[in-house]
């Protein structure tokens, strides 16, 4: 029988942490098949997390398949979060923003949770270069947190990706409950007439490349996350690339998130993954998520004391400034007539919303850049 | 005024010890990105108004 003992190498190497990670992948992929919560992220960072935490895993060292993805997908080039900016560029619509650009406002103020989840992460004792891409879990923007967490070199990046997506699936509980807290019934019940202006296919052509010289040109740190985003949006706009635009939207995007997903496992093995960071990384993620609603919200509140009572606005539309698409566009919605079954503030909500997907991605630049600044990258 | 020196030492057991130095870049960080965000939305604002006063004047003719 002694001869059979290789048999048992594996089992024999288990550790507690190990079998740790193995409900987490359970958990994760328990969420992605019965509760529907970002189902094409999670699945795949859930059995990731098993696959990669098999004793001596054939995934992992130099020959590993899931270590050479990483190494060469995400450490190298960042391609895999770059690349699925394109996709989703592809997907978005900008013309309900172009329409009502005032929007944007709060795809800037509904950033702030990022920089005070920042401070409270250092309050905590996690170092500045960990700190900023935990704060950068609120921008609800999976690929711009990996991109971050990457570029800073932090050993949480696992942490930081499965909080990102987790709490993303979560935006629907998240949201009403942060939003209730800071607003009245009546605040709620706001009427925003929708008038929107016809916006011409010059003006939709040239605003990719111009956000994109905008936002490169200030925060240069931003402009690959930046310039990808309106790539892919270039293409769709034009008018001329139909089959690029529907591949970017569907077999590029697709193709990109199966294999985000398993590649980011490599960072959840047991290692680095079970420590008491990560609980409190998972905690201050939620922070980052509530206090971007309630910044927007809050925003919107200060805007209308300078506005006449016609021209109000509805504060729970700040609320949708997050990255989160179009997911809290439509938590925002429901919420509204759930108040009032007359009051319809969705594409208000959805220009918010678009201003949330550029807002969020110029904050890990700016993030970045300072980084950058301070010699931390 | 705040005393980050006890803040450390109330914060060591958790993750690490608490940097006074983070702490003021944090703040620092927090009101310069916010500004930068600002300023770049802001002027991404400016930009959309004026391409659809333009270009909106041109299709109408």
């Amino acid at each position: 029988m002694n001869g059979f003992g290789f048999l048992l190498n594996g089992v024999l190497a288990v550790t507690w942490q190990m079998l740790l990670m193995y409900v987490i992948g359970g958990l994760l992929i328990w969420l992605a098949v019965k509760k529907d919560f970002e189902p094409a992220l999670l699945l795949p960072m859930g059995f990731g997390a098993i696959l990669v935490n098999l004793p001596l895993s054939g995934v992992l060292g130099s020959n590993g398949i899931i270590e050479w993805l990483f190494q060469k997908g995400i450490v190298a080039s960042e391609a895999f979060p770059l690349l699925l900016f394109v996709g989703i560029g592809a997907m978005i619509d900008f013309g309900p923003l172009l329409s009502n650009p005032r929007m944007l406002l709060f795809g800037g103020a509904a950033q702030f949770g990022i920089f005070f989840t920042v401070c409270m992460a250092v309050l905590l004792g996690f170092p500045l270069k960990d700190a900023m891409p935990i704060g950068v879990i609120g921008a609800a923007d999976g690929p711009t947190s990996i991109l971050v967490a990457q570029l800073l070199k932090t050993s949480y990046t696992g942490a930081i990706a499965v909080a990102a997506y987790s709490y993303m699936a979560l935006v629907p509980l998240i949201q009403p409950m942060a939003i209730r807290l800071v607003t009245t019934k009546h605040e709620r019940m706001i009427r925003m007439p929708y008038n929107p202006r016809s916006v011409s296919k010059t003006t939709k052509i040239l605003f990719p490349i111009i956000v994109t010289m905008i936002a490169g040109l200030i925060a240069p740190d931003s402009v690959a996350l930046v310039g990808m985003l309106m790539f892919g949006n270039l293409i769709r706009e034009c008018g001329k690339l139909e089959s690029l635009s529907q591949t970017a939207q569907g077999p590029l995007a697709n193709l990109i998130t199966i294999l985000l997903g398993i590649t980011i496992a490599f960072q959840m093995r047991a290692e680095v993954f079970v420590t008491v960071g990560t609980l409190v990384v998972m905690a201050l993620g939620l922070v980052a998520f509530v206090f971007d609603t309630i910044g927007g919200v809050l925003f919107a509140k200060v805007l209308n004391l300078f506005l006449p009572a016609d021209k109000k606005i509805n504060p729970m539309v700040g609320g949708a400034g997050i990255s989160a698409f179009p997911m809290s566009a439509r938590v925002i919605q429901k919420m509204a007539l759930k108040e009032d079954n007359q009051n319809h503030i969705l594409m208000h909500a959805v220009g918010a919303n678009v201003a949330g997907q550029i807002g969020s991605v110029v904050a890990g630049g700016i993030i970045l850049s300072l980084a950058r600044l301070w010699g931390m990258m | 005024m705040l005393n980050f020196n006890l803040l450390a030492v109330a914060f060591t057991s958790v993750v690490g010890d608490v940097q006074s130095a983070d702490i003021s870049k944090s703040l620092e960080l927090m009101g310069k990105g916010m500004l930068g965000i600002f300023i770049v939305m802001l002027l991404i604002y400016l930009v959309i108004a004026i391409l659809n006063k333009v270009t909106g004047k041109n299709e109408e003719e």
